[in-house]
C-alpha cells in the first residue's frame, strides 16, 4: 500500500513539475497582448517567440529628418520622442489582436512601423515619397544612378531594378526606373 | 497478487493520462474573449453541411460577408472557413477538409494571400489548425505550415506548448474547460462598431511585383481540388483598402482567372457600386467592413452569385428555414449586444 501511494506522489509530483513549466522554449507561453487599438487580448502563443526581430545596430543606414536620425529598427516611443506629432496617422490592426502596424507621414517621408516578435513596435520602413528630402549622403528622387553609385559605391546586389545596400540589419534601396531614381526606401534586413 | 499489481498499474496510468487530459483541456487558449478567431475552424464541424457556398480565406472573408444576409435574402445556404491570416496553402487543406464533409456548388476563395505571401507565425498557425480535425489532411497542413521553431507533437499534444499558461490562467480557462459557446455566424465574425477609413496609405513601390510561383502553385491546386470534385471555384478580391493591392497583382490574378475560365470579382473596384461608405461601413478604418458594410456587400454579391453561378433559392427547404431561423436569433441577439456595448462605453 505504502508503495502504492508513493507511486501516485511521484506522479503527481511529477505531474505539478511539468505544469509548472520545466524550461525549454515556452516559458511565457501565451502570454496576454494587447492589440493597441481596439484594446483587444488574445491568449494566442504570439507574443513569447523566442526569434527575437533584427534591430538595426548603430552602424546601420539612417536618414535624418527634423534635425533627428531615424533609423529602420527604432523603436516607436523613440521615434515618436524624436520627431513628434506626425502629419497622418494610420493604424491597422492586425487580425485577432496580434498588435498594429503604424504608418506615420512627415512632409513627404512615410515611416512605418510593425511589432516585433516581443510586441514591440519598430520601424521597418522610411520611404522618401518626394524630392523634397534626400539621403544624408545627398541622393532623393529623381537623380540618377550615377548619383546613387557616387555616393554609395558599386556594393549592392540588385533585383530587377532595384539596388539595395546592407548595412548592420538595415537596408537602404533605391528603384532605378529608365536611369531615374524613383524610389528611396530604408528598410530593416529581415 | 499479480492481478492486483496489474490493476494499479493501470489505475495509475489511467489517472495520469485523465490528470494529463484535464491540464491540457485547462492550459489551451480557449479565445472566448476579445480574440474569438481561434474558435473559428472548429465550429465548422457542428454545421449542418450541406452549403451550395463555402468561403475559404484569411480575414477577407470571415469578417467582409454575412451568411446570415446570402440567405435572408437569396436563400443561399453557406459558410465561412476563414481563419485569421489563412496561408494559400492552409486555404488549399481547409478546402480539402472540407470536402471530406460536403461537396458545394461553390468556393470562394479571397485572393489577398496569394501575392501577400507573409510568412507563417505560430499564433496564427495555431488559430488555423488547432480546431481542424484530426485527418490526414490536418497533419499535411501543419508540417506544411511550421514555422522553425514549431514542433509537430505540440499540436498532438498541446499541453507540451502551453503548459506554462498554468499560471497566467484566466475565469475563462475554467468557464470553457470541456466547450466552447458559438462565436461565430456561419464563420462570419460580426463587428457592429464603426471607424472611418482615412489615412490610408499607398503601397510602397517594389522591386518585383511578380506573385510568387510557390503561391500561384497552391492556387492552382486549389483550382484543381474544385474541379476534381466538380466544384465551381469563384476567386474574388474583398474591398478592404489596406493592405494595398497592387495594379500589377490585380493583372495576374485576372490574367490567371481568365486562363482557367474562372470568375473574378474584384470587390474592391466595385465598392461603390455595391454601396459602401468608408465612413460608415468599417469598424478599423479600412481594413474589414462592420456589419453594416458586410450586409451591404452579401447583398451586391449574393446577387452576382446567383445570376453567375446559377445558385437556386433554398428558403422553401423547411428544415434549413428552421435552421436559419434560429440563426438569426442569435445574429441578432449578438448585434444588440453590441449594439448595447458600444452605446455604454459611448463608442
Amino acid at each position: 500500500m505504502k508503495k502504492t501511494i508513493s507511486v501516485y506522489v511521484l506522479a503527481l509530483c511529477l505531474l505539478a513539475a511539468f505544469a509548472a513549466g520545466c524550461g525549454g522554449k515556452d516559458d511565457n507561453t501565451v502570454t496576454t497582448a494587447a492589440s493597441g487599438t481596439s484594446g483587444e487580448t488574445t491568449a494566442s502563443p504570439a507574443s513569447d517567440e523566442t526569434t527575437a526581430a533584427p534591430v538595426a545596430a548603430q552602424g546601420g543606414f539612417y536618414f535624418s529628418l527634423n534635425g533627428a536620425a531615424v533609423s529602420p529598427g527604432m523603436e516607436q516611443d523613440a521615434l515618436l520622442s524624436a520627431l513628434g506629432d506626425a502629419d497622418n496617422v494610420f493604424q491597422a490592426p492586425s487580425c485577432a489582436g496580434e498588435g498594429t502596424d503604424y504608418t506615420y507621414t512627415y512632409g513627404g517621408v512615410e515611416i512605418a512601423t510593425v511589432p516585433d516578435a516581443q510586441g514591440v513596435n519598430r520601424v521597418n520602413a522610411i520611404v522618401l515619397k518626394d524630392d523634397l528630402s534626400s539621403t544624408p549622403e545627398g541622393v532623393s528622387l529623381f537623380m540618377t544612378m550615377a548619383d546613387m553609385t557616387a555616393a554609395y559605391g558599386e556594393d549592392y546586389t540588385s533585383s530587377g531594378n532595384a539596388y539595395t545596400y546592407a548595412r548592420d540589419n538595415t537596408l537602404l534601396q533605391f528603384i532605378v526606373e529608365g536611369d531615374e531614381i524613383t524610389s528611396i526606401q530604408y528598410l530593416l534586413e529581415e | 497478487m499479480k492481478m492486483k499489481k496489474i490493476l494499479t498499474v493501470a489505475a495509475i496510468a489511467v489517472f495520469i493520462a485523465g490528470t494529463l487530459y484535464l491540464l491540457q483541456c485547462l492550459v489551451v487558449p480557449k479565445y472566448m474573449g476579445d480574440v474569438v478567431e481561434g474558435n473559428f475552424m472548429a465550429e465548422y464541424y457542428d454545421s449542418g453541411k450541406d452549403h451550395d457556398v463555402i468561403f475559404i480565406g484569411d480575414c477577407e472573408v470571415y469578417e467582409n460577408f454575412s451568411p446570415q444576409v446570402l440567405w435572408d435574402q437569396y436563400g443561399i445556404n453557406s459558410y465561412i472557413r476563414g481563419s485569421a491570416q489563412q496561408l494559400v496553402s492552409q486555404s488549399y487543406y481547409v478546402l480539402e477538409d472540407t470536402l471530406k464533409y460536403e461537396k458545394p456548388d461553390v468556393v470562394v476563395f479571397s485572393v489577398l494571400a496569394v501575392p501577400y505571401n507573409e510568412p507563417p507565425k505560430e499564433s496564427y498557425n495555431r488559430m488555423t489548425l488547432d480546431g481542424m480535425r484530426w485527418s490526414r489532411t490536418k497533419i499535411d497542413a501543419i508540417l506544411t505550415s511550421m514555422t522553425e521553431d514549431e514542433q509537430f507533437l505540440d499540436y498532438i499534444f498541446p499541453l507540451l506548448r502551453y503548459h506554462s499558461r498554468i499560471t497566467e490562467l484566466t475565469a475563462d480557462d475554467f468557464t470553457y474547460l470541456f466547450h466552447r459557446d458559438p462565436v461565430s455566424h456561419n464563420g462570419y465574425y460580426m463587428r457592429v462598431d464603426a471607424r472611418p477609413a482615412e489615412n490610408i496609405p499607398e503601397g510602397r513601390p517594389l522591386p518585383d511585383y511578380s506573385i510568387d510561383a510557390a503561391q500561384m502553385d497552391w492556387l492552382e491546386k486549389i483550382r484543381l481540388l474544385c474541379e476534381e470534385n466538380d466544384v465551381e471555384l469563384v476567386l474574388i478580391k474583398a474591398p478592404s483598402l489596406y493592405p494595398y493591392w497592387y495594379d500589377q497583382w490585380e493583372e495576374q490574378i485576372a490574367d490567371y482567372a481568365e486562363k482557367h475560365h474562372l470568375l473574378y470579382i474584384n470587390l474592391l473596384a466595385l465598392r461603390d457600386e455595391a454601396g459602401l461608405d468608408y465612413q460608415t461601413d468599417t469598424y478599423d478604418g479600412g481594413l474589414h467592413l462592420n456589419l453594416a458594410g458586410a450586409e451591404k456587400l452579401s447583398r451586391y454579391f449574393g446577387a452576382i452569385l446567383q445570376e453567375k453561378c446559377g445558385l437556386a433559392d433554398r428558403r422553401n427547404e423547411a428544415p434549413l428555414s428552421i435552421f436559419w431561423e434560429d440563426q438569426a436569433a442569435w445574429y441578432a441577439k449578438d448585434r444588440k449586444m453590441q449594439e448595447e456595448e458600444i452605446a455604454k462605453e459611448g463608442r
